[in-house]
């Protein structure tokens, strides 16, 4: 039995150490294929690049008169933009990463027809596209935060790991739609109504206090186990100088980090996996 | 030139490229797909390729003939890794490109440039080596300043141009090409082949589908015929394609060339294909011209000739393989691109069976130049049996002036007499440039008051014709009014044209009292197309045209035989090859 798991152990660390391989055999393309994802996204539009702020900045815009102006809706956290801004730039980056990995490998079948690499790597360089889409955005929100709550947390040392996090995550998730999206068509839509409704049950415009005192102890500790709350739960912690005091009661920004870590790990690693698996079936999918 | 530009071939790495061992090995090799409507999957399967197995050694070039749908790019596709086999295995030794579909790979959007950076990628090359090779893909593919465009604008052939200028800039071991050769235009194949050739030589292993049997015949090293996704046959590539065709005939699939008895040919090239062509020198280089002179009658090597003079063109060449069934061919231009003649051994009948590797040499003489004094070009060529691919073309390379003044713009000097006289040239009469049209002269034209009243061809016999014949003798009429032929001092001109309004010649006569004038050809040589005549009295003492009327007699030439040009000359092969 112990030998058993220490050779599924080492099979696992062969197989990391691969594909870390392949992926630094691979960074040429990486590299070539993100370029050409934001040309294609950014090389035509008159206003280019500033599309990748005026976009999320108009949602939060809207959120605000919408939440706080019509529907008064109040956040003890933190000013109410600010809420909302974290939520909702940090949110676009995961939501375009994924409806736009969903389809990468069906929309460049082109290029996996013309010779044999990693596939993937589309999906991957989508997720990184996004990711420098997102990088404005986020300097914006450390901006506004240093700005409105007069300095920055003390945990903001840990926002590269927190941003390692997401990324882990949205690669992962991505990795694993794109491929099954392969065989059926229905996970486009499918995923699009899933966004939807997760969305919503992440503490994106309500409260996280409100959120404790109205659920039950244990579909709180359920709630929290998101792994996108806790990821959102992270940045804030990490952005907004007063919001690491909200987490205390729910175990602290250690406690907030194991459920996105968990979650990152394994589905990274399992969409790793299911990429070995299917390999070959990818090439025959491409066709029909 | 072309070939300065080029990134040198890098030679086979890590000894792969030896010859002993195989480079692709493809042992019973399947792959199954099942029949799908929809999402919905029934039992129904079809295999795309079954049971195929079989091998080729590096250095070599193996060829994979079929009809459609036969699994000849399925083949390609498995070899290259793109797709998976159901059963078997392929293996392959060294880094494996391939050039599938003109669409693979390419993304519309983004410029030729961008292209070939994110093409390089896909391709397995790290950037350093796509900087480094930028320039030569860019030269190779001739595109010019349409590399800076979005991808979107180009044509077929310009894509076909990127897409083999990037895959044969970067190193491989086995390369695959899948029909896309095609749309290419002569030059740019040619310079594909000799480069496809170049890898040859450097010991790299090529995979080729086409349809062109001719294409097989010459590149190929064996040839294997797939149908319905198994081998049917594999050999050498003259007997697989003539499998090939039998199958295809005996379906009814296909209509092969048929060899009509006897065709009378209507028409043929009467310009240069690509006069931005001269001056290059294109071809796979088995058979290398080292020198072209020009020899006069007393056998002195000149530049310069003249009208109706003897002129005898020597070609040296090397021989660097056997050459079998080759064809020898030199065409003379006009400077502006008209083509004057243009023989080949091939149109000729003359069978040459094969060339032994060496230095060989071929003559062609003229006895008689029949061209106008002016500046030529002179191509020479050395083709296969079905002149697609030259082995060595040299394209307008070679210059030949004809001496003296042309001020009339004539192409030609045929020969012809006026009512038994010699006809008198142009410019020593008449001071006028004949060839083109003034607004005074059109006006003059026609009208019940004209002085030419009839102008018609007639053969030997006397009876009016229309089409003629190349090399026959030929009789033009032109009938003028009692009041010209009574006037002192004029002279009558009548003009020949090519339909496409290149002035051919001016042949004169002064006009004597007599009412009709016969102007007779010997052996009229002009090639087959559409030709007109244009008729003029000429007054010297007002030293104007008294009446210029165009196009008074249009008529179509035709020939028993096969030649390019305008006007043809007599000629005489002569060759000795290396024994």
């Amino acid at each position: 039995m112990k030998k058993h798991r220490a050779a599924v152990l080492v099979d696992f660390w062969s197989s990391l150490v691969s594909i870390t391989k392949e992926i630094g055999q691979g960074r040429d393309l990486i590299r070539e294929l993100v370029i050409k994802d934001l040309k294609l996204r950014y090389s035509r539009p008159m206003l280019g690049f500033f599309w990748a702020l005026i976009l999320p900045l108009s949602t939060v815009f809207i959120f605000f008169v919408v939440f706080s102006l019509f529907l008064k809706v109040k956040v003890e956290e933190a000013p109410y933009i600010l809420y909302l801004m974290t939520a909702v730039f940090t949110w676009r980056f995961f939501q375009d990463s994924l409806s736009g990995a969903a389809s990468s490998l069906m929309d460049n079948r082109n290029l996996l027809r013309e010779a044999r690499f990693p596939a993937y790597l589309i999906p991957l360089s989508v997720v990184l596209a996004n990711g420098i889409n997102f990088l404005p955005c986020l300097l914006i929100m450390i901006a506004s935060a240093f700005f409105m709550m007069k300095g920055l947390p003390a945990f903001v040392f840990l926002l590269p790991v927190v941003l390692a996090i997401h990324f882990l995550v949205t690669a992962g998730l991505s990795i694993v739609f794109s491929i099954l999206y392969l065989k059926w068509r229905d996970v486009r839509y499918i995923l699009e109504t899933v966004l939807t409704f997760l969305f919503y049950l992440t503490p994106a415009f309500y409260s996280l206090s409100f959120v404790r005192t109205t659920l039950s102890p244990a579909l709180f500790r359920l709630y929290l186990c998101n792994p996108l709350t806790g990821i959102l739960n992270l940045y804030r912690c990490s952005i907004i100088k007063d919001f690491p005091g909200f987490v205390v009661p729910d175990g602290g920004i250690v406690f907030a980090m194991i459920s996105p870590v968990l979650f990152g790990v394994l589905i990274l690693g399992g969409s790793l996996y299911f990429y070995k698996r299917n390999r070959d079936a990818i090439y025959d999918h491409l066709s029909y | 030139m072309q070939s300065m530009t080029t990134y040198p071939i890098n030679p086979g790495t890590d000894g792969v490229t030896s010859e002993k061992g195989s480079a692709i090995r493809i042992d019973r090799a399947g792959k199954k797909y099942p029949l799908t409507q929809g999402v919905h999957r029934g039992n129904a399967e079809f295999w795309a390729l079954k049971n195929v197995s079989f091998e080729i050694s590096g250095g070599k070039v193996l060829g994979v003939i079929g009809r459609n749908g036969a699994g000849k790019t399925t083949l390609l596709n498995a070899i290259a890794g793109v797709l998976s086999l159901t059963e078997g295995e392929i293996k392959v030794q060294g880094k494996v490109l391939g050039l599938f579909n003109l669409g693979v790979g390419f993304q519309d959007e983004l410029t030729g440039k961008e292209n070939i950076f994110l093409n390089t990628a896909i391709l397995g090359a790290s950037k350093q080596e796509a900087v480094d090779r930028f320039d030569a893909i860019t030269a190779f593919s001739e595109l010019g300043e349409f590399i800076n465009m979005p991808l979107g604008t180009y044509s077929q052939g310009m894509r076909l141009r990127l897409a083999f200028s990037i895959i044969t800039h970067l190193d491989f071991e086995v390369l695959l090409m899948d029909e896309v050769l095609a749309v290419g235009d002569a030059l740019f194949q040619s310079k594909c082949y000799e480069r496809l050739m170049d890898f040859k030589r450097a010991g790299k292993t090529l995979v080729l589908t086409t349809q062109s049997m001719d294409m097989i015949e010459r590149l190929c090293d064996s040839v294997v015929l797939l149908d319905h996704g198994q081998v049917v046959f594999s050999g050498g590539p003259v007997e697989t394609t003539n499998r090939y065709r039998a199958l295809l005939n005996s379906e009814q699939f296909y209509v092969g060339p048929s060899k009509v008895a006897r065709k009378v040919f209507e028409n043929t090239k009467k310009w240069v294909e690509n006069i931005s062509e001269w001056g290059q020198k294109l071809g796979t280089k088995e058979a290398v011209i080292t020198s072209v002179k020009f020899i006069n009658r007393w056998g002195f090597e000149r530049h310069s000739f003249r009208s109706r003079q003897p002129l005898k063109i020597r070609v040296v060449f090397d021989a660097k393989n056997i050459i079998k069934e080759p064809h020898f061919g030199i065409a003379i231009f006009k400077n502006d691109g008209v083509y004057c003649y243009g023989p080949n051994t091939q149109f000729d009948q003359q069978v040459i069976k094969e060339i032994k590797p060496g230095r060989s040499w071929f003559e062609l003489t003229y006895p008689e130049l029949l061209l106008a004094p002016g500046d030529y070009k002179v191509s020479v060529a050395i083709w296969d049996k079905n002149e697609i691919l030259p082995f060595d073309y040299h394209s307008g390379c070679y210059d030949l002036k004809v001496m003296g003044s042309n001020v009339a713009k004539e192409l030609l000097k045929i020969p012809c007499k006026v009512n038994g006289r010699e006809s008198l040239p142009c410019e020593k009469v008449l001071a006028l440039v004949f060839g083109e049209k003034t607004d005074s002269e059109k006006r003059d034209a026609g009208g019940a008051g004209s002085k030419i009243t009839a102008a018609q061809w007639v053969d030997d016999k006397g009876i009016p014709k229309d089409v003629l014949r190349t090399g026959e003798t030929m009789t033009l009429k032109i009938d003028v009014t009692d009041s010209v032929s009574r006037k002192d001092a004029t002279h009558l001109w009548a003009g020949l044209f090519r339909d496409d309004d290149v002035y051919c010649q001016g042949f004169v006569s002064p006009v004597r009292g007599e009412r009709s004038y016969h102007f007779v050809f010997r052996e009229f040589p002009l090639l087959p197309g559409g030709y007109k005549v244009s008729a003029g009295v000429w007054s010297e003492k007002e030293h104007r045209f008294l009446e210029r009327r165009d196009n008074v007699v249009s008529f179509k030439m035709v020939f028993d035989r096969e030649d390019h040009g305008t006007v043809h000359l007599k000629h005489e092969w002569k060759w000795e090859f290396k024994k």
